[in-house]
């Protein structure tokens, strides 16, 4: 992250940071995300171009310091017609099968994290009973009854996610981070972005990403109520904002190995892949709240 | 971390040991005194790449060595003088590094 540095450049390899005088210097085959805030800072093309080619997704936060754009590789991969073909191919029937899929770790997922804040037996049983009525491609909707059932336990009835207040602050700057993370992913895999699995609106450019992040929203909630809310209660502070952009370097709990966040992503974007390539629906890496709960409790 | 001592006498050698020390900056290794660079790596697998990417440029007379030492222990280095460098203490191996 950096913060109203000077300049940016290219330098062997490496990206360079001038600040205050000082320089420091990254190795970009080291760098997986870069997030840009302040005014004043310059770069150049030539950075640009690099940055690119080495998948590294740049996040650039507005005045408010909210994230409000991405920048990132495109066309990287090695066989990106291959993915692209397969991704075109792939049947309906798989197609909402998947999505099926995704929403019930969705939905699981939000459940644990009531669970984990003690909320309502009798909310919680609201939720089980969404998640057990879930139709094929979610064709009812249960996801949208889930939220609201979901949110205005964690946060009062009369919580929406519109309201312009910390918590959704909070979320809306942590699902950004995973979003652009997300898209940094797809794009580097040699998937189109614009290919959902449900999300199919014709304005967004990100519907396949925002398909797959939904399973990881409720470890950010869970996330935000453990570690940003308690810790920093009035203001999305700086320090907050670089703790929600740590999110990504969290120890997660993952077939018997201690891992992390971006790995599981990783992992779970390359499953994905597999599902659509072999078409069988158990390869779908399963993401749960407990994988980054235990390891943050001990 | 690599240790290097490369004669420059001739103008050919002045060559190789820019070529070489260009290679490690490429790389990722950063400076932490003359002639001693350092570069964190993700884990041992990953040693041979570097390794070999760098023996192609390695100069045939003077002397360079490699040694491989965990992070901790290159951590725990005592300073009988001097300091580290802000860069280090800014990026070092951190998996997030805020500037």
């Amino acid at each position: 992250m950096i913060k109203d540095g000077d300049y940016l450049r290219l330098k062997l390899d490496n990206l360079e940071i001038e600040k205050g005088g000082q320089k420091f210097s990254i190795p970009l085959s080291d760098i997986a995300t870069i997030t840009l805030e302040g005014n004043i800072l310059t770069l150049t093309t030539k950075l640009l171009a690099k940055l690119a080619q080495h998948n590294i997704a740049v996040i650039v936060c507005d005045n408010k310091y909210v994230p409000c754009g991405i920048f990132m590789g495109f066309g990287q991969y090695h066989r990106t017609a291959k993915r692209n073909l397969e991704q075109v191919a792939w049947s309906e029937k798989l197609r909402n099968e998947v999505w099926t899929e995704i929403i019930r770790q969705k939905l699981s997922n939000q459940r644990a994290v009531l669970i984990a804040h003690d909320a309502d037996v009798e909310r919680i049983d609201k939720l089980q009973e969404l998640i057990e009525h879930i139709q094929l491609a979610d064709a009812t909707n249960r996801e949208g009854h889930a939220a609201k059932v979901y949110f205005n336990s964690l946060y009062g009835m009369k919580f929406t996610r519109e309201q312009d207040c910390l918590e959704n602050g909070a979320m809306n700057y942590g699902y950004t981070i995973i979003r652009a993370y997300m898209a940094r992913l797809v794009t580097s895999l040699g998937l189109i972005p614009t290919l959902g699995v449900f999300h199919r609106n014709e304005f967004n450019s990100f519907n396949l990403v925002d398909d797959l992040m939904e399973p990881f929203r409720p470890l950010m909630d869970w996330y935000i109520l453990e570690k940003i809310l308690p810790n920093y209660p009035k203001y999305l502070t700086w320090e907050a904002r670089c703790k929600l952009i740590d999110f990504l370097n969290q120890p997660y709990f993952y077939r018997g190995k201690k891992t992390t966040i971006d790995l599981v992503m990783l992992d779970y974007v390359n499953s994905f892949i597999k599902v659509m390539k072999n078409e069988n629906l158990s390869e779908l890496t399963e993401i749960t709240l407990g994988g980054i709960a235990r390891c943050m409790r001990n | 971390m690599c240790f290097f001592d490369l004669p420059m006498e001739t103008k050919q050698e002045q060559k190789y040991y820019r070529v070489f020390r260009k290679k490690l900056i490429e790389l990722g290794f950063v400076m932490v005194q003359e002639s001693v660079y350092v570069r964190t790596l993700p884990n041992r697998s990953q040693l041979t790449k570097y390794e070999e990417q760098l023996k192609r440029v390695t100069p045939y007379n003077g002397l360079v060595e490699l040694m491989y030492v965990t992070e901790k222990q290159f951590n725990d280095r005592r300073f009988l003088t001097g300091e580290k460098a802000p860069q280090e203490v800014a990026v070092g191996n951190h998996k997030m590094v805020i500037i």
